[in-house]
């Protein structure tokens, strides 16, 4: 049979046909910034959190003292309706993230709303809120897509949360999700660091087992309280044991979709091993934030000196619309100072707007450099 | 970097991908698994049609899933984006779900 399959098989790619298709990706990504088609809208609800995660890229906290500055359900609607006027909200997605957002019992009404305009929408949580009752709401407010946060199996995540029944809680509500499974898309976010990056396989077992489709694995990155003195970035031989995990699993599994988040850019030894497709980051050009008190920028993870402008003077339309110019033509600026000559500029573009402005600005963000893999 | 120093990048980079792929040996073990043809092989090669292309898929790597969107959009922590394969589902209450 393998010799009758290998008979079949289409001819390898040449190396010919791969800079084709490299050349073909560099030019769709600028044709990306000039049209900067909004596919992706993230809604940052809110900085409270009923955790306090050591890795917290927001740094949020369970006091309420950011709570005066939350955006009101009704403005939040009422960008909604605008947007939907504008551009065709069956080609967005409103992803509904915080801090925790199901501490806010308003976000289902917001949900409805943008569902009832055409948009998919979908939220991110830790799903310690998770329980019958709040997720009936969620689906009658036509939820279609959902991650929860999970960081490895009991004694790393609750580690890592800060919370001892915080594992027991999630797994709880994955069973409930894959008992009813109602939305369009689910999967699993793991924020990948030394406390778990060498029990990766029994926890990506232990989802496959729960029913869970896909995990998505994201190195922690020097934001919030992850700065460079948390010790919780991987180091260089870390970072290739998570990317052989990942490049391995994609290879042999078949009972879950394991992948990559967008976090780096991994050079040729692994780019379309770790993911489906080349590195690219969409902030600014598909993707754009309202961040809890109306701040507009690409998305939730880059620096807060990234905001582009606020609902309190222009919508978000006008605002994605007339500005943008740093995450679109002028980005090369906004990066490192030692991707100014760098070669690999057209497939990186600086690993990720998220890596501008670290908490830390003594850490490497090039990735490959964090890996020993890179090359001129 | 000039057009010529730009080609030669990216040939080099084309050709550690596909040698990376090559070394792997992931074809040989699934060969021995006898997978089903499409997944020991791997879609077509060449670049994939516009306007959103990808380069070829690694030699023996899993088959492509449905994406959806052409320009599907990547974001850290966010949910999966809607694949739009199904139907947009009507809300029941629109206004009182919270």
């Amino acid at each position: 049979m393998a010799a009758q399959a290998e008979e079949s098989a289409p001819a390898a790619p040449s190396v010919g046909d791969y800079v084709a298709a490299l050349e073909s990706f560099i030019a769709a990504k600028t044709s990306a910034r000039a049209a900067h088609r909004l596919a992706y809208l993230f809604w940052e609800s809110t900085l409270r959190c009923n955790l306090e995660c050591r890795h917290c890229g927001s740094d949020c906290r369970r006091d309420a003292s950011t709570a005066a500055s939350e955006l009101p359900a009704d403005r939040l609607r009422q960008e909604l309706s605008d947007i939907a006027g504008r551009y065709d909200p069956s080609q967005i997605t409103f992803a509904v993230i915080g801090g925790e957002p199901l501490i806010r019992r308003d976000i289902d009404a917001v949900g409805a709303h943008a569902a009832a305009l055409g948009f998919a929408w979908g939220v991110t949580t830790n799903a310690m809120l998770l329980k019958p009752a709040r997720l009936a709401s969620l689906k009658a407010a036509g939820l279609r897509t959902i991650s929860v946060s999970l960081d490895g199996l009991e004694a790393e995540h609750d580690a890592l949360r800060r919370c001892r029944g915080a594992f027991r809680k999630v797994v709880a509500a994955i069973e409930r999700l894959t008992d009813d499974p109602f939305y369009e898309r689910f999967d699993v976010i793991c924020c990948v660091s030394p406390l778990n990056v060498d029990r990766l396989e029994p926890f990506t077992d232990r989802l496959a087992a729960l029913g869970v489709p896909q995990v998505r694995f994201t190195p922690v990155f020097s934001r919030g309280r992850a700065d460079g003195a948390s010790g919780l970035r991987l180091s260089g031989d870390q970072l290739r044991r998570l990317l052989a995990f990942v490049a391995g699993q994609r290879a042999t599994r078949r009972d879950i979709v394991v992948t990559l988040s967008e976090e780096g850019y991994w050079g040729p030894n692994w780019e379309c091993r770790i993911r489906d497709g080349l590195h690219y980051c969409g902030s600014g050009v598909g993707i754009g934030s309202i961040l809890h008190d109306g701040a507009v920028t690409g998305c939730p993870s880059v620096s807060r000196r990234l905001v582009e402008g606020n609902l309190s003077e222009a919508s978000f339309a006008d605002i994605w619309e007339r500005r943008f110019s740093r995450f679109r033509e002028e980005r090369r600026a906004l990066a490192p100072g030692s991707c100014a000559s760098c070669r690999h500029w057209d497939l990186c573009e600086g690993g990720g707007c998220h890596l501008f402005d670290p908490a830390d600005a003594a850490i490497e963000t090039c990735s490959l450099k964090r890996i020993g893999e890179y090359w001129e | 970097m000039d057009e010529q120093s730009r080609r030669d990048f990216l040939t080099r980079y084309a050709t550690l991908a596909l040698s990376a792929v090559a070394a792997t040996g992931v074809g040989k073990t699934l060969l021995s698994q006898q997978e089903p043809p499409v997944a020991l092989y791997g879609p077509p090669p060449g670049p994939v049609p516009s306007p959103w292309p990808r380069p070829p898929a690694p030699l023996y790597g899993p088959p492509p899933r449905d994406k959806g969107p052409p320009f599907p959009p990547k974001a850290l922590y966010g949910p999966p984006p809607s694949d739009r394969r199904r139907p947009i589902p009507t809300p029941s209450t629109p206004d009182d779900a919270g």
